[in-house]
């Protein structure tokens, strides 16, 4: 008897201590590099118990190639849980097959969130299907030293309006080139140049990228309002003296003082660029403005990236407890509050709503400088089609900003070819 | 019957060289192949799962329709034709300074081949910061002897020979070294006899040094054109094929088309071409050089 009793004893012993063994539920998260979310990963893990989240990253160039790659595969063992895709990769990913649907995962939650990022998270954009949540997003904006514009006899106000920003680029380039310090700079390395120096110009003018005709897309980009912002460009070259520049330092070069005046991402004008400052010092440093207009009256338009939070359809497939986990992981970094601690230590914008409210408000604010900005430049932001051949009309687009810019080929001309380019690539 | 298969003269080379023919299969044209069998599908980063349509010779037929692909062929052939003018010119020039000047080259020797020995996309970002408009190295001397700053890298016309100068100097160290050694394999006797006719040391070069170094020269011309033509790295760094396509090579249209814009298959068919082009400049190279040689 007593024998028995032994035996049953160390059977539950050895049965309790191997689900002791077992330990946490391991979920495996692919991002691109710099797109901490090891910042809330110990927060996530405390409201998912049992689960140990684990985030592998990759160079940015890297990423498509590997998540391509390993999710063609079609094995869950190498696929990661959760996944990180740039919002401009969206269609190619979902047209391959290789993302889950997650409308019922994430619907509600997206009624919050910025008219921009809860289409872009769907696929076709505005379709109702979602397929992740768009979590991390920037705005582009003019930012400038006001202490360089003081010296130069710029003012900020110049810097508005597109003629006047000429003449400001002009008056700067004259003033601080002694000091080595360049007016404006104008990124013209690669086809990212598009969305700082071109699409939100052509937005704010009334044009589109792309526009839908007979149930397909069609170029919409050599439209008057496209050649008009193409012709400011070729201007603030040809008239305003500055230099196109061929490398790209993500703002590290203006924060260093080497411009005074730059276009870009709210990120060159946080801690990471200015490394151990507060938000209030940063905004006592350097001031931010919206794009220029061609006119009074005309609204200016910013351009948002960003990133979706997704999950692959091989692990909703073929691994139903594993997409089970992903799905309370992912709902636990939705949360109004994870999020916010989330942007709030990586100076992230918010994409909703209840973001640029109390009680989270005043704790962004306080990490993320000009941050009702910043907010409000988001809310109405744009983002670009998320189209499976957005890198060949992106380039094609691109092709056609140096034409203009470098050969001098007539801004009309140079977007008709493009838009030509832009219609076979479409299939038109 | 092993037994008989190895003591046979007839089988046992095939059976010794087996190893190393699975390897080369598996390595080298296996994946060939796989590549032209993948240049016949219209496979692209949306159909990577649910398989890719046959399409036949269709990437072929539509890659020369493409003006962007014939225009990188026109652009890789300047890139090939400049460097090699440069590279065999300067190097041959420094094979027989070196050769005939054995005391210092010892030291020049080191000096000259530091930039073959740098990765390629060390040289890139070199070359970038040199080539700066604002504060680069070139500019800066320019504007030394009073001269106008150049938009090297910025300039339509001037993009691509700022990237053939900076292949150039890459490139030269090894031919260089190539040409030196095949001017060490030259007797002394023909030079001896030469001299004693009264020829001159141009007539010297002319009809025994040039004449000597031609199949040194052919397989030099054929390894720097085949790499030139390939070379992808130091454009991907410096220009990625800008301003407008200015420097856009076949090889980094195969890049950008295949890995870019997610189109496999029309990739695989521009390799396939590439492959083809160098094949025939090598018999081409071999029937006007190495024959005469």
């Amino acid at each position: 008897m007593s024998k028995r009793i032994w035996v049953w004893s160390l059977m539950v012993a050895f049965g309790l201590s191997a689900v002791a063994w077992a330990g946490p539920v391991v979920v495996k998260l692919w991002q691109s590099e710099g797109y901490g979310l090891e910042a809330v990963e110990s927060l996530i893990e405390s409201l998912v118990p049992g689960v140990d989240l684990q985030v592998v990253e990759y160079p940015y160039n890297e990423l498509r190639m590997k998540l391509f790659t390993t999710l063609a595969a079609g094995d869950p063992k190498v696929a990661p849980d959760i996944v990180m895709v740039d919002s401009i990769w969206l269609g190619e990913f979902v047209e391959g097959g290789y993302l889950a649907e997650l409308t019922d995962v994430v619907a509600d939650e997206a009624a919050d969130w910025f008219d921009a990022f809860r289409n872009g998270s769907q696929w076709p954009a505005g379709s109702g299907k979602y397929y992740g949540l768009w979590y991390d997003t920037d705005v582009r904006v003019t930012m400038y030293w006001p202490d360089l514009l003081l010296e130069a006899g710029v003012n900020a106000g110049d810097l508005l309006y597109w003629d006047t920003f000429i003449s400001a680029c002009k008056k700067l380039n004259e003033a601080l080139a002694p000091q080595g310090i360049g007016g404006f700079r104008l990124d013209m390395g690669g086809a990212y140049a598009a969305d700082f120096f071109f699409f939100p110009f052509l937005w704010a003018e009334g044009g589109e990228i792309l526009v839908a005709k007979d149930g397909k897309l069609v170029p919409a980009f050599n439209s008057e309002a496209g050649v008009k912002a193409l012709q400011f460009l070729v201007d603030l070259v040809k008239v305003g003296g500055v230099e196109p520049q061929l490398d790209i330092f993500w703002g590290n070069d203006w924060a260093a003082r080497k411009w005074a005046v730059y276009i870009h991402g709210n990120w060159a004008t946080s801690e990471s660029r200015f490394p151990g400052t507060t938000a209030a010092e940063r905004m006592k440093k350097v001031a931010v403005l919206p794009y220029p207009v061609s006119e009074p009256g005309k609204v200016p338009v910013t351009l948002s990236g960003g990133w979706i939070m997704t999950i692959p359809a091989v692990v909703k497939a073929k691994a139903p407890d594993r997409y089970a986990k992903a799905v309370e992981v992912m709902e636990a970094f939705l949360r109004a509050d994870v999020m916010a601690e989330y942007a709030s230590a990586l100076a992230r914008i918010p994409v909703r709503a209840a973001l640029m409210e109390e009680p989270y408000r005043s704790k962004l604010a306080e990490n993320i400088e000009f941050f009702d900005f910043y907010s409000k430049m988001a809310s109405i932001a744009k983002v670009r089609p998320a189209i499976p051949q957005w890198s060949q009309v992106a380039d094609a687009i691109f092709e056609a900003m140096q034409k203009a810019i470098f050969q001098g080929v007539d801004p009309q001309t140079a977007l008709d070819e493009a838009a030509a380019k832009v219609k076979a690539i479409l299939g038109g | 019957m092993i037994k008989g298969i190895l003591n046979s003269e007839r089988t046992l080379p095939y059976v010794l060289m087996a190893p190393l023919l699975v390897l080369l299969f598996s390595v080298t044209l296996f994946p060939f192949l796989w590549n032209f069998y993948v240049s016949m599908h219209d496979l692209k980063t949306t159909n990577l799962q649910s398989g890719a349509p046959f399409v036949g010779l269709a990437n072929y037929f539509r890659l020369f329709r493409d003006p962007t692909f014939l225009h990188s062929l026109k652009i890789s052939s300047y890139f090939v034709l400049g460097s090699m003018v440069g590279q065999f010119g300067l190097g041959l020039l420094l094979a027989m300074i070196l050769h005939y000047h054995p005391g210092p080259a010892r030291v020049f020797r080191v000096i000259f081949v530091i930039p073959w020995i740098l990765s390629a996309l060390i040289i890139g970002y070199s070359w970038i910061w040199m080539y700066n408009y604002r504060f680069g190295l070139i500019n800066s001397l320019l504007r030394l002897v009073g001269l106008r700053p150049i938009h090297w890298l910025n300039d339509i016309r001037m993009a691509l020979w700022a990237l053939v100068i900076a292949n150039i100097w890459r490139g030269t160290p090894f031919t260089m070294l190539f040409l030196e050694a095949a001017l060490k394999t030259i007797p002394s006797e023909p030079y001896e006899a030469a001299k004693v006719d009264g020829a001159t040391s141009w007539q010297s070069f002319r009809y025994i040094t040039l004449p000597l170094l031609r199949p040194a020269i052919a397989i030099n011309l054929i390894l720097v054109t085949m790499w030139t033509f390939n070379l992808f790295d130091t454009i991907l760094v410096m220009t990625k094929g800008g301003p407008a396509n200015a420097t856009l090579t076949t090889a980094m249209y195969m890049y950008k088309s295949a890995f870019e814009y997610g189109l496999l298959g029309y990739g695989s068919a521009i390799t396939i071409v590439m492959l083809l082009i160098n094949a025939l400049l090598a018999v081409l190279y071999f029937k006007t050089i190495g024959r005469r040689a």
